[in-house]
């Protein structure tokens, strides 16, 4: 059908279909693109690997990709990428035991919050300043993502941005409120009156605790797990008793079920497991 | 004659059944004149259209290593308009295909033999980067890098798009159009959106803009040895390859693909 019989309508929806679709020489072009992209392996940066550690001067030093070559993983050696004398910093436990599980911080919240954190924190300041691009390079996700994941972070209040600081990018305060910690054991020492106080069993530490506070602490852990400070759920036990219910089915005694799962679990809350799974008519094994 | 690959060195994206569907809304629903390869050694191409490889004694392997072959004694008419060379398993022809002189460009010299006999040749590939998957890329025109939502899609993609560099670097293919699939798509899952997100982002503007859902009538059709519109022209899986045809079609000949729907009704 030549263009001057086409009816209004279908010229309309011509025009449309050629707006949306750009021509091939086009899609050349822009696969070209991003061909050009993987062409040369040697400068497929390696993300994450900081090279200069603690820098003598006070500004971060950001990673430069390009230094490091790739890893293939016939020549990973961990031990030759992860070295102690380019540095390290202390974090709260507080932020994987606590933070991350609260909150429901999915994957990328973690990874982005991460990076700021080891960017601020890690040069014992409270605030980085780093553009989305860089740190979609970093932590391996795609421009939006980490735009996406930095508005979701600023709402729930675990970073705040200070602003835009122009070529460099935006300044970010991460975790506001929270002290800067200069070295992996705080000066006073651990506060006595929060050895194992938490609620769920995590300690609140400042830093790298003393081995004498690990060794103390380790019977209040534990019993602490034995109290079980958290209580599970209706649905909870009944996919708990389920699950006990199939490996008693499956030969296993129901002396070494406990010894598995009664340790992590609220007296109650076992007691209330295992009659539901003996009741169900399983053979009582080991007892 | 248009050569469409379609690729991914992961396993399990549902290359062939994309083949297969595409191969056949191009010459049954539109009428083009059709040729599919099968360069995966599982002859899983063949076995959709009812074709047993272990019956086989010419695959598209004997064509690529034998010294002057006529390409014509190894297609066989599977529907009109639809043509094919099939594949099965030959370690040996394997072997010797990978220690072949010209090995990555073979299929490139075969198809000049079949130029103007076809509108468009679809082939099928392992879901491996070897000297079949090189073939094909330097054939290609166009390379639908076919992506599942599975979390371990985008490995397999870097993996592919750092060999048709080097493929289009060393023959010095300018002109091939890499464009990207969604295939086994579940709409109600996090992770598939996001996975699909990712894609898109990494595709940009190369990105196909239909999906192909998962659909348990393809794998129906697939075990009746039938193509979805021929299978059940009323499975979502049919209107998705439909779709996925038409797209392609109004930009390889925007103005002879409704015609061509026309004349094949």
């Amino acid at each position: 059908m030549s263009q001057k019989r086409k009816s209004g309508l279908q010229r309309g929806l011509s025009e449309i279909v050629a707006r949306q679709t750009a021509p091939t020489g086009e899609k050349a072009r822009q696969s070209a693109d991003l061909i050009s992209r993987f062409a040369d392996p040697k400068d497929v940066p390696l993300p994450g690997i900081p090279q200069y550690g603690i820098p003598a001067h006070d500004m971060p030093a950001e990673i430069r990709p390009g230094q490091v070559k790739p890893a293939s993983p016939s020549s990973l050696k961990l031990a030759e990428i992860v070295r102690e004398e380019r540095g390290y910093y202390p974090t709260f436990n507080d932020i994987s035991d606590r933070l991350v599980p609260e909150l429901k911080l999915d994957a990328y919240e973690q990874v982005v919050l991460y990076r700021l954190y080891r960017l601020s924190r890690g040069w014992q300041k409270e605030s980085c300043v780093i553009g989305h691009t860089k740190l979609a390079n970093h932590t391996n996700l795609s421009r939006s993502t980490v735009q996406k994941t930095i508005s979701r972070l600023i709402e729930r209040g675990l970073i705040e941005n200070l602003g835009d600081r122009g070529n460099d990018g935006t300044e970010y305060r991460v975790l506001p409120g929270v002290p800067v910690l200069q070295r992996g054991i705080p000066p006073d020492g651990i506060p006595s009156q929060e050895k194992g106080s938490s609620s769920h069993g995590t300690r609140r530490s400042h830093g790298i605790p003393s081995h004498g506070h690990i060794k103390n602490n380790k019977g209040s852990l534990k019993t602490n797990n034995k109290k079980g400070g958290v209580r599970l759920t209706p649905e909870e036990i009944q996919s708990f008793t389920s699950t006990v219910v199939d490996l008693l089915r499956g030969g296993r005694s129901v002396r070494e079920v406990e010894s598995q799962y009664a340790p992590s679990m609220h007296p109650a809350d076992w007691a209330a497991v295992k009659s539901v799974a003996l009741a169900q008519g399983v053979t009582k094994k080991g007892e | 004659m248009k050569t469409i690959v379609l690729a991914n060195a992961k396993g399990g994206t549902g290359k062939t059944t994309v083949a297969v569907n595409l191969s056949a809304c191009l010459a049954l629903h539109y009428g083009k004149r059709v040729l599919g390869i099968d360069l995966d050694p599982q002859g899983n191409f063949g076995i959709s259209y009812g074709i047993d490889p272990r019956q086989l004694t010419l695959t598209s392997y004997h064509m690529l290593t034998s010294e002057s072959p006529q390409v014509r004694d190894y297609v066989l008419e599977i529907k009109p308009n639809l043509h094919l060379i099939p594949n099965a398993i030959a370690p040996d022809l394997e072997n010797r295909l990978e220690a072949s002189h010209n090995r990555d460009s073979l299929l490139r010299l075969r198809l000049r033999q079949l130029r103007g006999q076809y509108d468009y040749v679809v082939i099928d590939t392992p879901p491996a980067m070897r000297t079949a998957t090189m073939n094909a890329i330097v054939a290609a025109d166009e390379i639908i890098v076919v992506v599942d939502c599975g979390f371990y899609a985008l490995y397999g993609l870097t993996d592919l798009m750092r060999q048709i560099a080097r493929v289009s670097d060393a023959y010095e293919k300018d002109d091939v159009v890499i464009r990207g699939l969604i295939n086994l798509f579940n709409r109600g899952q996090n992770l598939d959106r996001d996975v699909k997100n990712e894609i898109s982002d990494f595709f940009g503007g190369l990105m196909i803009q239909t999906t192909i859902h998962k659909n348990v009538r393809l794998a129906e059709a697939a075990s009746a040895s039938q193509p979805i519109i021929e299978f059940d022209a009323s499975a979502p899986g049919a209107f998705d390859f439909l779709k996925l045809t038409k797209e392609l079609l109004s930009e390889y000949e925007p103005e002879t693909e409704k015609r061509s729907a026309k004349r094949a009704k």
